[in-house]
């Protein structure tokens, strides 16, 4: 069935790296990523790297992107350096929390999505009630915890934020990737080449990564792509790629190392039957619909009642959209090849869970997190983490 | 075809010498920039490659005509090719790489970091501590000819012979202007040995650790500037 290969791809920044997600008043403001990199901005690295290299046309590197035989994961913050995603670094879902900073935990708990899908089904698909139930109990379970400062008064919300366990911990705890590494700004200005002195009104802030930082994340891909080609010769020799702006400056500079990655395909339950299931959203989750006017598609975030579809040669997976937590937030970018900014669009946001009924070859599930449902994944969007068990633990499950 | 030039330099400060930076002392200017290391996570005394490029860039610009008049270069618009346009409308980024510079503790050290590879030396570096000192400086009133009120400021400096080291790559160089944009890179490198190449009155000198490809020794100015900047 597995006609393609998984790689496991980190990165480690050599500099300090800017990444922007928004560009505030007249280009002065850049406000970055610093727990994350969209797999689009990773496949734009390995691209430009190959291009410099003389190992790829310009003509190739369009034929790959507009008939993508590749997905990429975003890629994490991992507070160890040689993390795997998934495994050592995930994305904290929409119903995990953590107590304020400064009480002493630094864990990151759920609500329970083992209980989300039973729920919706006895609350007959009404998230509100659901929420409030998983709440309401979850919260009782934290008060009667004892004296400590650890109320559900101190709690936080951290959807989609990149967390990483703590192999070290007693109860290989889950963590903020970032409480390991914080990121930083920087203050700069352009010179006025004609009087030597600063340009008037030329002041500008970036939020940058910190060098050192170690991001992980995976590419799959069929033998025969030339991204496939391009990890290989990485394989052989050690690379280092530039990513995120102000390349030319020093920022970005990232050794990557990349190593194949073994998915346990064996799925034991017969296909064919419907099921209730949580996803985390990983990659953010759109859907192509046409506009009733016009009848051209365009780009929406997944709502319920929408049905998602994973084709794999001739398995076919559906996921009947019933509820939906999290949040939606806005995505483009900046396309080098057309040397313009990519389309601005609205998606499920990081972290963010779809609950729906799964009808069709369930073998499709393990290869979802990696493979993406559809070739949205080419750029890092449509990418999903099925939680048929939480990874994350409910407060007071182990004797908090 | 597309060829590779990549230089390794090494700084030395002559001067008391001070140069921005994002990090710890800054305080509008008056702070000396520091690095965060990516293996150590020490901070360390850095010069930021944003700032070496600009420096490198304005002697490309300045010199590069006159080199052309003087039959010393023969391609044109090699600063903006290498360096892109101001402001770099097209949002491409430019073929030059400058990384920053880490202090390193000798010549021997810094041809080893060189042999390590492209850009190896920001992770293998085992920086020296690096000797500071404090220097007061104040601004004159104009029209009193006396120190203007409360204008006293204290910098901190590197002591003078502090090293430093970095390397720059240019990747996607056309075979035919290799040759004349190694002798504009380095003609311009050199020109840091009789200018600031920092903050108030900082000096330093230039030496070319190392020139990939090794072939464009064989040409004869090359060979001149790479050997003779040193100081």
């Amino acid at each position: 069935m597995i006609e393609f290969t998984v790689y496991s791809v980190s990165l480690r920044f050599l500099t300090p790296a800017l990444i922007a997600v928004k560009q505030g008043s007249r280009g002065m403001l850049y406000e970055g990523f610093s727990d994350k990199i969209p797999g689009s901005t990773i496949r734009g690295s390995l691209m430009s790297w190959a291009l410099r290299e003389g190992l790829v046309t310009d003509a190739e590197i369009a034929r790959e992107v507009s008939n993508p035989a590749h997905s990429l994961t975003p890629f994490l913050l991992s507070a160890r350096s040689n993390g795997l995603l998934y495994n050592d670094v995930g994305i904290a879902h929409a119903l995990s929390f953590k107590f304020k900073d400064g009480l002493g935990d630094e864990r990151v708990y759920s609500f329970g999505v083992r209980d989300l899908v039973r729920e919706l089904q006895s609350n007959s698909w009404d998230s509100v009630a659901t929420l409030q139930t998983l709440i309401a109990r979850t919260n009782v379970r934290i008060d009667e915890n004892g004296n400590d400062l650890r109320t559900s008064t101190n709690t936080e919300r951290i959807l989609g934020t990149a967390i990483t366990k703590d192999h070290g911990s007693p109860r290989n705890e889950w963590k903020l990737s970032r409480s390991s590494v914080k990121p930083g700004s920087y203050i700069g200005i352009s010179i006025d080449r004609e009087r030597g002195s600063v340009t008037p009104g030329a002041f500008f802030i970036y939020e940058y990564i910190e060098s050192g930082s170690v991001f992980v994340g995976t590419i799959t891909c069929k033998e025969s792509s030339l991204i496939c080609k391009l990890l290989e010769e990485i394989k052989r020799n050690p690379a280092k790629i530039l990513v995120g702006k102000g390349t030319s400056r020093g920022y970005g500079v990232a050794e990557i190392w990349v190593k194949e990655r073994e998915i346990n395909t064996q799925e034991t339950r017969a296909s064919g039957k419907r099921e209730c299931l949580a996803f985390e959203v990983i990659g953010p989750l759109l859907t192509l619909n046409a506009s009733y006017e016009k009848g051209i598609p365009l780009p929406r975030p997944v709502g319920p009642g929408d049905e998602l579809v994973m084709r794999l040669g001739t398995s076919i997976l559906s996921i009947k959209v019933h509820a939906i937590f999290g949040g939606v937030s806005e995505f483009g970018g900046w396309s080098l090849r057309r040397e313009s900014p990519k389309l601005r669009f609205n998606a499920l946001s990081y972290g963010s869970i779809i609950v729906g009924e799964v009808e069709g070859d369930l073998r499709l599930l393990s290869l979802m997190p990696y493979k993406g449902l559809d070739e949205l994944s080419s750029q890092g969007y449509n990418i999903l983490l099925p939680l048929v068990d939480d990874f994350l633990p409910r407060f007071g499950e182990e004797g908090d | 075809m597309c060829a590779k030039i990549r230089l390794g330099i090494l700084i030395r400060a002559t001067s008391p010498a001070l140069w921005g930076g994002p990090h710890k002392e800054i305080t509008l200017g008056l702070g000396l920039g520091l690095c965060r290391h990516p293996r150590t996570g020490d901070y360390l005394v850095c010069i930021k490659g944003q700032y070496l490029k600009g420096l490198l860039r304005g002697w490309c610009e300045r010199l590069e005509h006159l080199l052309r008049s003087h039959g010393i270069l023969s391609a044109l618009n090699l600063t903006n090719k290498v360096f892109g346009g101001i402001h770099n409308p097209s949002a491409v980024p430019s073929p030059i790489i400058v990384a920053d510079a880490y202090p390193v503790k000798g010549e021997e050290q810094a041809m080893k970091l060189f042999q390590d590879g492209e850009f190896s030396y920001l992770w293998n570096v085992e920086p020296p501590e690096v000797p500071l000192s404090i220097v007061s400086r104040i601004r004159i009133d104009d029209t009193s000819g006396k120190v203007a009120e409360e204008a006293l400021f204290h910098e901190v400096r590197v002591t003078p012979d502090t090293l430093l080291y970095f390397e720059l790559v240019v990747k996607g160089v056309e075979e035919n202007e290799l040759v004349d944009l190694a002798r504009l890179l380095l003609i311009s490198l050199s020109q840091f040995n009789y200018s600031y190449i920092g903050k108030s009155g900082s000096t330093g000198g230039v030496k070319v650790i190392g020139i990939e490809p090794s072939i464009l020794l064989g040409d004869e100015i090359v060979k001149l500037v790479a050997e003779g900047v040193k100081k």
